[in-house]
């Protein structure tokens, strides 16, 4: 299991496939978790669940509907809904890679997460360390059909062009660019549309 | 038994402070003296008390005047109790305690009825024309029982508009000779001038005595209600029962962890019959 003495606790699995898993957090913990981060789900064998956050959602009930359509709502039950009433933001994730007995691998997990497993968002010493194994992860991303992929790239490879390049490996990026053209090869249009996000990065 | 409570300081912005508390009676709390089950009403009752309890811990010196304290129902809670004997009197010795220690420290505690029932305007009358045709105020009329709503709906038919005040005289058998005096008023909830949506506000009779609390109660238990104006009830209110409420899945896991303490292989052996299950698959 990672060190996750400066990891930050982000929320709990509600539940997960092999390939994502959704958590839950309360609106507290919302101010950490972003579009694209690197987290981690830390299960009971000691193996750690790497993933993307792909969708943060917020959800809505009965009571919320009432308010929405309300004059006006003053600002101490806005507050109330959102700290003390239990609408969990969900959080979800793709998953692109596991650790296990110490060893890192950019493959699907045997198992996935449990329910209550502790998410945790990964600080720059994990994003280097996945990231340094090599881009084959991006091609999890790639599989995504119902999620806007060229925005995922765009803030999860911001993030990790920035450890790398702050670790002195400027040139991590521009492989993981080369990866993306060859895993696209046969898709010009998805290609283009992933390369004309990516220029924003330039 | 489960109560929930909510605290919030109007126009502060800050986040309400929440309070859920559970008891599980015991037996001999559920039980009368000759074995049998105490009523739904008394279970009420006893709840009742409870909110009143924890509404009186909650209420610091600290907080800003003027105090409201809201629940649901008449502000008399012994309206629908049978409860007899030792356990009355107790109740009625911790409630007179909790109304009294409110009214020293200028607390204003309002029961908020919605849609009300009740027809005492119409008895009213009736014991005022009793009382002018020379007959005994008891006296049975032929006269129409209508409802307070029926006679008000007309007349208080503007949003937030409010009736003059009344005290509530209860004469029945249920009401303890030491509890204190109810007054109340009736109120137009409502946000649209063509649908009125009365409701009744009762609080002590003291408060009555000062229009800037009446006032100040007024207003307050308004702007609650329009928070929710699609079906306008006060937003703390309706909190505090969400917060309360024992919701069907709840109750059954209870009783299945009681059952299993019981009987540790009450889970094992605890199943649906096979025809309550196949209907289940439709």
């Amino acid at each position: 299991m990672s060190d996750s003495s400066h990891s930050i606790p982000i929320g709990k699995l509600l539940r997960a496939d092999n390939s994502q898993f959704v958590a839950g957090c309360r609106v507290r913990e919302l101010e950490t978790p972003a579009f694209g981060s690197l987290v981690r789900a830390s299960l009971v064998d000691d193996t750690d669940v790497y993933g993307l956050i792909t969708n943060i959602s917020i959800n809505d009930d009965g009571l919320v509907r009432q308010l929405v359509s309300g004059v006006s709502i003053p600002g101490e039950y806005t507050a109330d809904n959102r700290y003390n009433r239990n609408l969990p933001v969900e959080i979800h994730v793709l998953t692109i890679g596991y650790q296990s007995e110490g060893q890192l691998r950019h493959q699907l997990p045997p198992r996935p997460p449990l329910s209550l497993d502790q998410l945790f968002l990964c600080g720059s010493d994990e994003v280097a360390r996945f990231t340094s194994l090599g881009a084959g992860y991006l091609r999890h991303i790639l599989r995504l059909t119902d999620q806007p992929i060229e925005e995922l790239l765009v803030a999860h490879l911001s993030q990790a062009r920035r450890v790398q390049d702050s670790l002195g490996n400027p040139e991590w990026y521009e492989d993981a660019c080369q990866r993306l053209i060859v895993l696209l090869r046969d898709d010009y249009m998805r290609l283009t549309q992933v390369l004309d996000a990516l220029s924003e990065l330039e | 038994m489960n109560v929930g409570l909510i605290k919030a300081r109007i126009g502060s912005g800050e986040t309400p402070q929440i309070w859920v508390e559970t008891e599980l009676l015991t037996p001999q709390q559920i039980q009368t003296s000759e074995g049998n089950l105490i009523s739904e009403d008394e279970i009420a009752l006893l709840r009742d008390l409870a909110e009143r309890k924890r509404i009186r811990q909650a209420v610091s010196s600290e907080d800003a005047e003027p105090v409201i304290t809201l629940t649901d129902g008449p502000l008399d809670i012994f309206y629908r109790s049978t409860i007899q004997g030792e356990r009355e009197q107790q109740v009625q010795r911790d409630i007179s305690g909790i109304d009294e220690d409110l009214r020293r420290r200028g607390v204003l505690t309002a029961g908020y009825i919605d849609k009300p029932g009740s027809a005492m305007l119409s008895r009213m009358l009736a014991v005022f024309q009793c009382k002018r045709q020379g007959l005994p105020p008891d006296k049975k009329t032929d006269g129409l029982n209508l409802s307070d709503r029926f006679i008000l709906r007309d007349i208080l038919d503007q949003p937030g508009e409010r009736s003059a005040i009344f005290e509530a005289i209860s004469r029945g058998p249920k009401k303890p000779a030491n509890s204190g005096a109810v007054a109340f008023f009736y109120l137009n909830v409502s946000g649209a001038e063509d649908e009125p949506c009365l409701v009744r506000v009762e609080f002590p009779l003291w408060v009555s005595e000062s229009p800037r609390l009446v006032d100040a109660l007024h207003a307050v238990i308004y702007r609650e209600a329009q928070v929710l104006d699609s079906h306008p009830y006060p937003y703390l209110l309706h909190r505090a029962h969400e917060l309360a409420v024992v919701r069907r899945i709840e109750a059954d896991e209870v009783e299945a962890m009681l059952q299993s303490h019981l009987d540790p292989q009450f889970r094992a052996r605890q199943r649906q019959s096979n025809k309550s299950y196949l209907k289940g698959l439709s």
